[in-house]
This record gives C-alpha cells, structure tokens and sequence, in this order.
C-alpha cells in the first residue's frame, strides 16, 4: 500500500492540472471566437425554395452570409440579403433588393395573368425586396416595404454545392 | 407611466428569452428598432398583437393587426413617437422585452407590465 502511494505521490499533479486548464482555456476561447464570428461578423444560411431562381438551386444552397454590411447601412439595390420575415419574425428569407429609401419601384402587380404594373416611392428607412423568380415569390409586392432593421445580412458568397462555389454578384436591379 | 420610468439617459436590462417563440403579452414594455432608422432603438408599450382588431386611438376606425406585426405606443401620448405615427411594427424589428430599470438609482426596480388605464384592450 506504502508502495502505491508513493507512486501516487510521484504524479506532477499540479503539471497535468495545469496543462488540462490550459487545453479547457485554449477551447474555451476557440468556442468563443466562432460564437462572435458567427453572431456578428459572418455566418451560414441553407437556402431553399423557388423564390430566387435561377440564382439559387431550388433544391438548397448553403450561402456565406456577411453580417457586417447591413449593420454599418451597406446594403444597396441589387444585393442579394438575408431578412427577417416581416409575415412571420421565426423565419428568415431571402430575397433581392429591388429598392431603397426614396426610390420609384414599378412592377408587375400579377405577372403570370396580367401586365399590369403599379409604382410605389420607398419610405424612409425602408427597402423593397422581391424574388429573383417573380412567379413563385412572396415579397414587397405583397407585404409591401420592409424596414431596413429586419435585413440581418448580405449574401456574398455559395458554399454548396461545391460545384457552384463562388461569390454571388448584384445584380442591376431593374 | 413610461415616460416617468424611463427618463432620458436610463438604463434599461432587457431580456432576449421572449424572442425564442416571439410570445409577448399586452402592456409588455419592448425594446425595438426604429422602422424608420436601424441605428435608432425605442422602448414602448406592446398594445396590441398580430391578428388582433384595435380602435385606433382618438378615431371611431378599428383595424386588424396583420400577422408578424404589432402594435406599440408610449405612455406619454401627447410627445411619444409610435405606432399611432408609423403604424403597425413588425415583430422582428423588436430586440427584447424590458425587464428592469438599472439607472438612476432612484428608478432602480422591475418594469409593470399592464396596459394603460385610458386603453381599451384589443378586440
């Protein structure tokens, strides 16, 4: 018993707990480091649906979305942004900016039946987003503009596929 | 009243929980963006919630509240910038629900949750 015990008392307890503190501290600090990254620098979001077609798959891109742009108010028409639905505040959306404050939008009021079109001046403090496929999205045209604040961020750049890696352009809003 | 409690240069601790399911009660004191300037942050009293019908204030007109929105004010009615000006508010845009005062100590304690007495509570 003597014998285990002073094999017990030869382990540098102290060095393991400070190196194991020091692994624990360096994880710590990486887990915190994404945490801030993803919170408010750049994070990632699956997007699927018809809405943005041909831009993005109709069966699910995931995108790079920068979180930095639309804080600093460096949002502009023909970005492609990730938003807070203003139907529905749990789910996010993405949609193209058609529009900002102050400018004369005109579309297609039901473009799969008619031509006609109506135009609508963007208040203040608001954009007007709409999807890329104007058949099959529901944006501006039906909940109107949206205010700025519920942009969370641009979509810069698809990560997958890998096939279609690469940054995602403005487009000229027209 | 709101503009008693909270006056300029108060600090406020919200709490961010609600925002997981968005439930909010009516009378709860909100902390939100401005839908006219992103970088500007109101606190007003939740009035009314998506889907519900209001009488406007000061008019005979009653209106719905369109899903995902709702409908804010501030106490002091007279010089309050709210809902009554910008119309309904979109639930996203609100940030957390005011919990407590922290600042002056004079103001230090838990903000009420009830609805204004001169208000009639939505349909």
């Amino acid at each position: 018993m003597s014998g285990f015990a002073r094999r017990l008392g030869g382990i540098p307890w102290r060095e393991i707990a400070g190196e194991a503190f020091s692994r624990v501290f360096l994880v710590a600090q990486a887990v915190c480091a994404v945490h801030v990254v993803n919170a408010h620098v750049c994070s990632f979001a699956l997007v699927m649906g018809p809405s943005m077609l041909p831009a993005m798959n109709l069966a699910g891109d995931v995108v790079a979305v920068d979180l930095v742009s639309a804080r600093l108010g460096r949002v502009a028409s023909g970005d492609a942004v990730l938003l807070v639905s203003p139907e529905n505040p749990r789910k996010a959306v993405v949609k193209r900016v058609v529009g900002m404050e102050g400018d004369a939008v005109t579309f297609l009021v039901d473009p799969g039946n008619s031509d006609a079109s109506k135009t609508v001046v963007v208040p203040k403090g608001h954009v007007w987003v709409q999807g890329d496929n104007i058949y099959a999205s529901r944006d501006s045209r039906q909940f109107g503009p949206v205010p700025y604040g519920l942009i969370t961020g641009k979509i810069f750049c698809r990560v997958w596929p890998l096939k279609d890696f690469g940054p995602i352009d403005p487009m000229s809003a027209e | 009243l709101l503009e008693r409690l909270l006056e300029l240069g108060a600090v406020v601790l919200a709490e961010r929980s609600c925002l997981q399911k968005y439930q909010f009660s009516h009378g709860d004191v909100v902390l939100f963006k401005c839908p006219s300037d992103h970088r500007e942050l109101f606190v007003k009293r939740l009035i009314a919630l998506p889907g519900e019908w209001m009488q406007l204030p000061g008019t005979p007109d009653i209106i719905k509240i369109p899903e995902g929105h709702c409908w804010v004010e501030g106490d002091n009615a007279a010089c309050s910038w709210d809902s009554r000006s910008f119309g309904p508010i979109p639930l996203g845009l609100i940030k957390g629900r005011v919990a407590h005062v922290i600042w002056p100590p004079s103001k230090i304690g838990r903000v009420d949750t009830k609805m204004p007495e001169n208000r009639i509570s939505p349909l």
